[in-house]
């Protein structure tokens, strides 16, 4: 399990699922609009595949080593009383 | 009638002078205890004006009713690494009257007065050094709720591990066992 800043990398088996993107991975924040990034390959379900073992950086945070694999990406998110049920949103990025 | 005779104006602004009071005195522990957390950056300062700052007391006055708001801080508690921590803010308001019980999820407790809880988890930025502060459910700052029950034992003697790391947990959307990286930056 690897977090940089509000990103939360969670290892998983291996996955099928189809491929959207395979230029590159990017994890946006909606603030400042600063950007995680890593190569590898996007899936549906909020699945990535790195394909090779690779660095994750970030403008203002270290870079993090993420190991050849199969993760689930996870974003910080905030209780909003405003509705039933939490709302997904980046605090920081 | 009555909630007319428990908030007479003469009831009210005594309520309201001892409360304002603490509360002045309260701001400033706050302010000390977050600087425990970590620096406060640009974001940090305007999150903060506007979950603990924004306001320590509203009054309004109807035809049938005269009624105060206020906001006081509840209660908190930091882990032991220092690196985050809970803070529960009750509002309390003279007005509406919802009964008894309460609702875990909305942060809701019942009374004479309403009382709303609002709880917050304020984090340190392992690289910037700066502390972040992000709302999180009621129920890990409401002492009727299950989950500070659960971890009851351990507040009382004053270790709060568990219940921040469940906090911390919540936040992507895990369970407390769950939450374990290994890296982090």
């Amino acid at each position: 399990m690897i977090r940089q800043g509000d990103v939360l990398l969670i290892p998983t088996q291996v996955s099928q699922k189809p491929v959207l993107n395979r230029t590159g991975i990017e994890i946006k924040g909606e603030r400042t609009g600063h950007s995680h990034r890593l190569e590898g390959e996007v899936q549906e379900g909020n699945v990535i595949h790195v394909l090779k073992d690779t660095e994750m950086t970030h403008e203002e945070h270290n870079a993090v080593n993420v190991a050849e694999g199969f993760y689930e990406v996870r974003l910080q998110r905030e209780f909003s009383p405003t509705s039933r049920g939490p709302i997904s949103r980046a605090k920081y990025d | 009638m009555k909630i007319k005779k428990n908030f007479s104006s003469a009831r009210v602004n005594a309520v309201l002078t001892s409360r304002m009071k603490k509360n002045r005195d309260v701001r400033i522990d706050i302010e000390k205890v977050l600087d425990i957390i970590g620096k406060a950056g640009e974001q940090a300062i305007a999150d903060e004006k506007r979950y603990f700052f924004s306001y320590t007391k509203k009054q309004y006055t109807s035809s049938k009713h005269k009624g105060v708001d206020w906001r006081e801080f509840s209660w908190g508690c930091i882990n032991t690494k220092k690196d985050a921590m809970i803070v529960c803010y009750a509002d309390v308001g003279s007005f509406l009257n919802i009964g008894r019980g309460y609702d875990e999820y909305m942060g809701w407790a019942g009374g004479i007065h309403h009382l709303r809880f609002e709880v917050y988890l304020v984090v340190k930025d392992s690289t910037s050094g700066e502390r972040h502060t992000i709302r999180i459910p009621p129920r890990f700052g409401m002492y009727q709720s299950a989950t500070v029950r659960r971890y009851k034992e351990d507040i009382e003697k004053g270790d709060c591990d568990c219940l921040v790391k469940e906090a911390v947990a919540w936040t992507f959307g895990l369970k407390g066992w769950q939450y374990h990286p290994h890296i982090q930056a």
